[in-house]
């Protein structure tokens, strides 16, 4: 994930200081992994540098630094392409778990324990995903969700490759 | 390990020329949530209508509370179910010229309760359900998932020791499928009864603490042999 | 358009897959449709059935004027009397070659030989007509031919005699031909307005049952259109579509209902209605009928499958009602019943047996209405009821709302019944009145009771009295007298009858007491005729005179008698039936009168059965055959006739009950089926959940229990109100055949009962496993 965009997209609603910046990327997206300090200023000096945001004045008073950041026009038009373009989905074609399953079929073992066992792995971390959503917030639920997706996802696959462990033996052996 | 709630065990069913049930055997626990999934036509739901003594097996045990379901008669069953099972089925299951709160206070009035009482009853479980306000209405006029949280509630009503429910959220979609299963298996855990689950859907699944896959009309229950 | 037309037509029979529920829809619409034209072709054949029977008759008329070069036919009925039935003879003799032949026969039969019509062979034949045959004699010749005859049923003899035999006969004509114009028969408008509504009736519950045949499992006949829509068929096409559907049915209804008629037509010729029977080939239904009944009977069911998209909208992705159906309109069905009310209430006003016309038609017209409003109030009630219901058992609370949902179509199947039990309520009522009014003190019979009446001229009863007088089991003859007497002077006034004879005649007749020559005594009045006798009360010492009648009909005065100033009162109870508001009239009390028209009786009574005695004696005076007249004595035999007539009332009306009770139920039964399939799901899981059988049982049978027992508690009351101002203005007992309502009581309860024990196999079957399976 882009820190940068990120940071520049929570800029966008209005000004803010960098360390309001950390809070609020804390609050969404951290996830348990807090942003450094150091890593927002050097973000916000590389998106200085590029134009992309700019100083909107010092507030004076306590504390360390109280520079107001602002987005430019140039960062509005960068957050909108970044939005408006797909992400490249990365096809999982070659992962170990398949690896594994050609592997079992071809040295005669039961492919089956094979997946039968991914699939209690599978699940004991959906059981626990889903416990987690039932006491978090909606955000946690939205990542969550994305998270028992993708498991699903997997598992779906597990089921399907399960149905024709036996085609696929015939290929694999062959 | 103490004996299970219910068991079957090397249970054979077939229809006609179809094997549906080749030998599968299966315990659940009180109290607990156990997934029963599979491929469709693997059996599923057959074992589930096997297990609540909706069929009766052609061959094996089925053991609930010490008594062998396989060999009760049909009215004996029949009583069982009605006293000590729900079930929550795909949908289609409420009685359409009943109102919702006369469906959920249906399973009471069947075992000889009092109008009133058995509606307030029905009434407190459907705001458990977060269906409160829909009590008056027929099933017609409220949207899927209300319908199934009315049948949760149905199923709950009587105090079951066991509810049955073969993909409950199969005609749902994602977000009311969800609401539905953490409704239930938080109603089911609230009152202590264990829920048997039929699904296809993994996600539905891990709303389970424990899982068995129905494979050609086979499974083996880890828990029974332990 | 042809097109649609055709795709339906391969959707009703649907290229060899057929689901259950669309062969039972068409089963039902053919076999509805099939009973009505059935039960309307023989409708459609009364025109023909009784123009051809008045041709026939018309062709009968014996002509008496004289016609050149035609020698005349001597003829003379002869009604041959044995009780139970009787058999119209007609002795013929021609006076030469050149008399006419009557219609039917080849010849006139010479003396000896008998031509008998094919239901006096029948009768004849069997037990009660032995004594018939032994009095014509003779040996039959010929069968009389279906222009001799109005109805199959006639039992029509024609016995050839001599010419010098009859020629002189009193009551012989001498006939030059046959035959007059027949009076062209209409179909007036009284038969009309009386046939019309039983018509209606009879009709009516055909009718709901065709429509709803044709409805059947209309949900899935929706979803199947609406998945035509996707495929871009037009909401017209869709609607040409299911028309053609329906047509399907209702076709073959129609073949098989004409197949029906054609089959059943020769067995009309058996049916017996009430002594009539009719020749079945004289049912030829009009052409013009036929095609009327050919267009609108499919065009009925097809109507009926489009009538019932009317409120839907079959759309390509499902099928939308409109709105809430409209509400019942009340006014007008409350309209029809209060008018129908009113005009019975009105009648009220009226005296009793007035007579008049205006309040006989406010009767007919008042009870149509009523009827018809008590039908249509009935959804309006079950409405009512149903919606003020709450609790119960759980199977009582599935009933009452399902009810509570849709209720039309159910009324609708039972209104038709209300219309006919109300009606059978009526009618049944009024014919028990009218054969209750046949008095219990008719039956007094003396020690040696009279079993046959003689009559003839005097020669013969000589003859008669001779041959009796050996004849065993024939204790006495007795000779009489009968003449009709009025007071004196007053020509439209009071009449009487006098039976004249010995003390002993009259004691066979009535128990006089003390009798002596020159006493007379006065019967009274039967009951029920009570006002006529007390009005007319002969005063003792009254002036009265005989009277005869003229060859035109016109009274001819007779003797003036004086009546003696004691005349005993004798009640009718303690007389003979036929002697009731008689005077009876000792030869010595006349003083020397002679009536002038005066039939002279023989009576004979003897000992053991009067039937017996009866027989002896119409054997005894059988070398006399047509020369005397051997009656049976009223009593016995003529309630037994009037019994039968009920009773064959009773049947008729209990088959056309029945029948349309039987039609009620199977469309009952075919409102259960239709809604147990489409809630074959909830059913399922009911079940599955450990709801037992019973109880969906049950809720299937107070379902169909609660409309039909609606119904019937309105056909009974609406069949009370409308029999009692009817009895009332006939003058006939108020009294209401509770037996009879029971018995419609216990059929409609044993029609909800077998409805609804002919769903349990598919109620079995549905709340099975299939059910729970996923569509």
């Amino acid at each position: 994930m882009s820190v940068s965009r990120t940071l520049l997209a929570l800029l966008e609603p209005g000004p803010r200081h960098g360390y309001d910046l950390k809070r609020a990327y804390d609050e969404q997206f951290a996830q348990g992994k807090q942003l450094a300090y150091g890593q927002v200023y050097s973000t916000l000096s590389r998106l200085l540098r590029n134009g992309l945001v700019e100083e909107a004045g010092v507030e004076h008073g306590a504390g360390p630094d109280r520079k107001r950041y602002t987005i430019t026009d140039a960062g509005v038009t960068d957050i909108e392409t970044w939005l408006g373009t797909a992400e490249s989905p990365e096809p999982y074609l070659q992962n170990t778990l398949y690896t594994k399953v050609v592997l079992a079929l071809l040295s005669g073992r039961s492919a089956q324990d094979v997946l039968d066992t991914q699939r209690s792995a599978h699940l004991a971390v959906m059981r626990d995903l889903t416990r987690r959503k039932a006491d978090g917030d909606l955000a946690d639920q939205l990542i969550c969700d994305h998270a028992l997706f993708h498991l699903e996802a997997d598992l779906r696959w597990l089921e399907l490759t399960a149905a024709r462990l036996d085609a696929l033996a015939e290929v694999v052996r062959s | 390990m103490t004996e299970p709630l219910l068991a079957g065990r090397g249970l054979h069913k077939a229809f006609g020329p179809t094997e549906a049930l080749r030998g599968a055997d299966v315990a659940v626990r009180a109290g607990e949530v156990l997934a029963v999934m599979g491929p469709s036509g693997s059996g599923k739901s057959t074992l589930l209508h096997c297990l609540a003594g909706i069929v009766r097996p052609d061959s094996g045990s089925i053991s609930y509370q010490g008594r062998d379901l396989a060999a009760m008669s049909d009215g004996e069953r029949s009583a069982l179910r009605r006293t000590d099972f729900g079930f929550v089925f795909q949908f289609g299951q409420l009685v359409p010229e009943l109102t919702c709160l006369e469906n959920v206070a249906l399973p009471l009035r069947l075992g000889g309760a009092k109008r009133k009482p058995a509606e307030a009853r029905a009434q407190r479980w459907l705001e458990r359900l977060e269906v409160g306000d829909l009590g008056a209405r027929r099933p017609g006029d409220v949207s899927g998932g209300q319908g199934q949280r009315v049948a949760v509630a149905r199923a709950l009503v009587a105090d079951p020791k066991v509810i049955f429910a073969d993909e409950p959220t199969g005609a749902l979609d994602s977000l009311n499928g969800e609401k539905v299963m953490r409704l239930l298996t938080e109603a089911a855990r609230g009152s202590g009864a264990a829920v048997v689950l039929v699904t296809h859907e993994p996600r539905v699944a891990a709303h389970s603490d424990r899982e068995i896959v129905v494979r050609d009309g086979r499974v083996n229950d880890l828990e029974l042999a332990a | 358009m042809i097109r649609d037309l055709l795709l339906g037509l391969r959707l009703a029979v649907g290229g060899g897959r057929i689901s259950g529920q669309a062969l039972l829809r068409l089963a039902m619409t053919t076999l509805g449709v099939a009973l009505v034209v059935a039960v309307l072709l023989p409708a459609a054949s009364i025109n023909t059935l009784v123009s051809e029977q008045d041709a026939r008759q018309a062709g009968q008329v014996p002509q008496t004027e004289t016609r050149p070069g035609v020698d005349p036919l001597y003829r003379m009925d002869w009604f041959i009397d044995s009780g139970d039935d009787y058999l119209h003879a007609v002795v013929v003799a021609p006076e030469g070659p050149d008399a006419p032949v009557p219609p039917g026969l080849e010849r006139v039969p010479a003396p000896g030989e008998v031509v008998v019509s094919p239901a006096a062979a029948d009768y004849l034949a069997t037990p009660a007509g032995e004594l018939a045959r032994a009095r014509i004699g003779g040996t039959v010749v010929g069968e009389v031919g279906k222009a001799g005859l109005g109805m199959a049923g006639d039992r029509v003899v024609y016995v050839g005699d001599t010419a010098e035999r009859l020629k002189g006969e009193e009551y012989a004509d001498a006939v030059y031909g046959f035959g007059t114009e027949p009076d062209g028969f209409a179909v007036n408008v009284t038969t009309a307005a009386l046939v019309a509504p039983v018509a209606v009736i009879l009709l009516l519950p055909l009718l709901i049952f065709v429509t709803t045949a044709s409805r059947m499992g209309a949900a899935q006949r929706e979803r199947r259109l609406a998945a035509l829509r996707l495929l871009g068929v037009s909401g017209r096409q869709v609607r040409r579509i299911a028309a053609a559907e329906s047509l399907v049915g209702a076709v073959a209804g129609l073949l098989l209902g004409g197949a029906l008629f054609l089959l059943l037509r020769p067995l009309i010729g058996d049916l017996d209605l009430f002594g009539m029977r009719f020749f079945p080939e004289d049912f030829v239904p009009a052409w013009q009928l036929v095609v009327l009944i050919a267009v609108l009977v499919p065009g009925l069911a097809v109507g009926a499958a489009i009538f019932g998209l009317r409120r839907t909208i079959v759309e390509p992705l499902g099928v939308v009602r409109q709105g809430k159906p409209a509400r019942r309109r009340m006014w007008w069905r409350w309209a029809v019943a209060v008018v129908g009310g009113l005009l019975m209430a009105s009648t009220l006003l009226a005296e009793e047996r007035s007579n008049a016309e205006t309040v006989g038609l406010a009767l007919a017209a008042g009870s149509s209405l009523l009827l018809i409003g008590v039908a249509a109030l009935l959804p309006w009630a079950v409405e009512k009821f149903v919606a003020g219901l709450r609790g119960g058992t759980p199977a009582w609370q599935f009933a009452v709302r399902r009810l509570q949902l849709e209720s039309g179509t159910a009324s609708r199947v039972v209104s038709g019944l209300v219309v006919v039990l109300a009606g059978a309520i009526l009618i049944q009522t009024l014919v028990g009145a009218v054969s209750s009014t046949e008095p219990e003190d008719s039956r007094w019979q003396a020690a040696t009771p009279i079993s046959a009446q003689i009559a003839g001229g005097d020669e013969r009863l000589g003859e008669a009295a001779r041959l009796l007088a050996g004849t065993d089991g024939i204790t006495a003859v007795h000779e009489v007298v009968r003449a009709p007497l009025r007071a004196a002077g007053d020509e439209a006034g009071l009449h009487w009858q006098a039976v004249i004879g010995d003390c002993a005649a009259l004691a066979a007749q009535a128990e006089l007491g003390t009798c002596a020559d020159g006493d007379v005594f006065l019967v009274g009045g039967l009951r029920g005729q009570e006002h006529v006798a007390q009005s007319a009360e002969p005063a003792p010492g009254m002036p009265v005179r005989f009277y005869s009648y003229g060859g035109d009909g016109e009274q001819a005065d007779g003797p003036q008698w004086t009546l003696p100033a004691d005349v005993r009162r004798i009640p009718a109870d303690k007389a003979m039936r036929e002697v009731s508001s008689t005077l009876l009239v000792t030869r010595g009390a006349l003083g020397g009168v002679s009536p002038s028209d005066a039939e002279r009786l023989l009576y004979v009574s003897g000992t053991g059965e009067p039937a017996a005695v009866f027989e002896a004696a119409t054997l005894a005076v059988g070398p006399l055959s047509w020369e005397v007249d051997v009656r049976p004595t009223l009593g016995a035999s003529e309630s037994s006739r009037l019994d039968e007539a009920t009773r064959t009332m009773r049947g008729l009306l209990l088959v056309a009950s029945i029948f349309v009770l039987a039609v009620a139920a199977l469309s009952l039964l075919m409102l259960s089926i239709e809604q147990i399939v489409e809630r074959r799901r909830p059913l399922a899981a009911l079940s599955a959940a450990g709801v037992p059988m019973s109880v969906l049982a049950r809720g299937s049978l107070w379902q169909n229990a609660i409309p039909v027992g609606i119904g019937v508690v309105l056909a009974v009351v609406a069949g009370i109100g409308i029999t009692l101002p009817t009895l009332r203005y006939a003058g006939l007992g108020l009294s209401l055949d509770a037996g009879l309502i029971g018995m419609v009581c216990a059929a409609a309860v044993l029609a909800v009962l077998v409805a609804t024990a002919l769903t349990l196999p598919l109620l079995r079957q549905v709340t099975k496993l299939d059910g729970l399976r996923a569509e």
